[in-house]
């Protein structure tokens, strides 16, 4: 299908954005890469009236390292985080995370603004930020605002960002020094739709004991946004090793709670004609990944302690 | 203060061709390389930029033309199947794949030969899995894949041994 009419206005500054988009109206919508707006607009799920494309606002393209990690600009393509030395050596985590965007095809036009902005579930930039605590800059007509991760997400498809807003700018703190950290999705096939995702860091003491653990669940929590994961906090103060993990998958699978009735709320269901989540061929059961959750969770913990500053397992 | 528009006037190079043309602003890239300047080689598999079997390049870079709108590519150089090679004078990749039963109806074929360029430019000597990985964006119905993993091997090799290195 081809998208439905609609007028379109190329912007070549912040202000001039904004000013298109105020003027424009509710049924207005920001186009940077087109990755996940274009495939809704072609199937005309998404159908604005005004478009106003981004893609001249050049000074939004950068990566930058900043005291307390990495500054990255709202329109930089996903190839050039994947790229990076910068994030190599600063904040590994990201590229590790970014690899796992769909294919190198879309990752050449997708912005790390527009996939933070869509708030997919389990989408790889979302989890990654809720678990580094990345701020959101975000420019609007009053000025500039900055908005912590664990805010910015509000609900399936939903972030802090008015329609009038554009975000500019995401701040990663980089993780400590000697942090253990991974990533992991489970998919139906490379490069799909996550179905499950899971971010984990951990830093150990002088003593080998655990002193920070962090578990990111994407797609597993009924409000839409990246889940932090509390059955690992009790953790803290004791060695990673078989015995003091053991029941840990089970207790996460216990916590988290993804619910098929909130999945059809996801307008991303919604484009299969209100089939539920169960049927629908991209996503699995709210029973499956409660189950996986547990399992994903403790393996990217193992990873995660492998990676510490001489952790054996 | 830029007024909103429903057509638009863009210049575009496809193939080392210059064009001007006005254009609805809600035509897709895709449709405007088939339909305006009757380049068939690339195909449209999804509209949604799974199957990339609209893949081109745009400023040196694989995309996928039919989630790109043409108004997009307004000032960019594009490059097609058509570009790459002709019946009587095959590209060193077409070649492969000719050679090593890498397509079989030959939809997804433009497709994979604009993947696989951009691919080898950035990593000329990939590992199997390297390959199975970049080419996982390219869906293929009729050959299973086999085909055209040899027939990217034998790319690279060709590349290896005339000295093609970038």
């Amino acid at each position: 299908m081809k998208p439905a009419p609609f007028e379109y206005v190329v912007v070549r500054s912040i202000n001039e954005a904004i000013e298109a988009l105020g003027r424009n109206g509710a049924d207005s919508r920001i186009i940077a890469g087109g990755q996940s707006l274009m495939p809704s607009m072609n199937m005309r799920q998404t159908r604005p009236a005004y478009l106003v494309d981004i893609n001249g606002i050049t000074d939004l393209d950068y990566i930058h390292e900043i005291s307390s990690g990495i500054a990255i600009g709202a329109l930089t393509r996903h190839r050039a985080v994947e790229r990076s030395e910068v994030i190599r050596s600063v904040c590994p985590i990201l590229q590790e995370a970014v690899k796992h965007i769909a294919h190198f095809q879309i990752r050449n036009r997708g912005t790390i603004g527009g996939s933070l902005s869509l708030n997919a579930p389990g989408a790889e930039y979302g989890v990654i930020a809720r678990l580094l605590e990345a701020e959101m800059v975000i420019s609007s007509p009053d000025g500039k605002r900055v908005v912590p991760a664990d805010q910015f997400f509000v609900g399936h498809f939903k972030v802090d960002l008015k329609n009038n807003e554009i975000l500019t700018e995401i701040r990663f703190p980089s993780l400590p020094q000697g942090a253990g950290y991974s990533f992991l999705e489970v998919t139906r096939r490379h490069g799909h739709i996550p179905i499950i995702s899971t971010a984990a860091m951990i830093t150990l003491d002088g003593k080998d004991q655990i002193a920070e653990i962090r578990v990111i669940l994407g797609n597993v929590s009924e409000h839409g946004v990246p889940y932090r994961v509390k059955a690992v906090d009790r953790l803290v103060g004791q060695k990673f090793n078989v015995d003091t993990i053991e029941g840990l998958a089970k207790e996460i699978s216990d916590e988290v709670n993804p619910n098929e009735d909130a999945d059809t709320e996801a307008a991303f269901v919604k484009q299969f004609s209100g089939m539920t989540g169960r049927r629908v061929s991209e996503l699995a059961s709210a029973e499956y990944r409660k189950e996986v959750a547990g399992t994903l969770s403790t393996r990217a913990l193992k990873i995660a302690f492998k990676r510490t500053k001489g952790g054996i397992i | 203060m830029v007024e909103a528009v429903s057509r638009k006037k863009i210049s575009v190079t496809v193939n080392g061709v210059s064009y001007e043309k006005e254009v609805d602003v809600r035509m897709l890239l895709v449709d405007f390389i088939r339909r305006e300047l009757q380049l068939k080689g690339t195909h449209t598999g999804c509209e949604q930029g799974v199957c990339g079997a609209c893949t081109i390049l745009m400023d040196g870079e694989a995309i996928r033309s039919c989630i790109t709108l043409v108004v997009q590519a307004d000032g960019c150089n594009v490059q097609t199947i058509e570009g790459m090679g002709s019946p009587n004078n095959l590209h060193y990749i077409q070649e492969a794949f000719q050679e090593n039963h890498g397509l079989q109806c030959g939809f997804c074929t433009p497709g994979f030969v604009m993947s696989v360029f951009s691919f080898l430019d950035e990593n000329p000597n990939p590992s199997d899995e390297e390959i199975r990985e970049a080419l996982s964006g390219n869906l293929c119905r009729c050959t299973g894949y086999q085909g055209i993993i040899k027939s990217v091997k034998c790319v690279a090799r060709k590349m290896e041994e005339v000295g093609i290195v970038k």
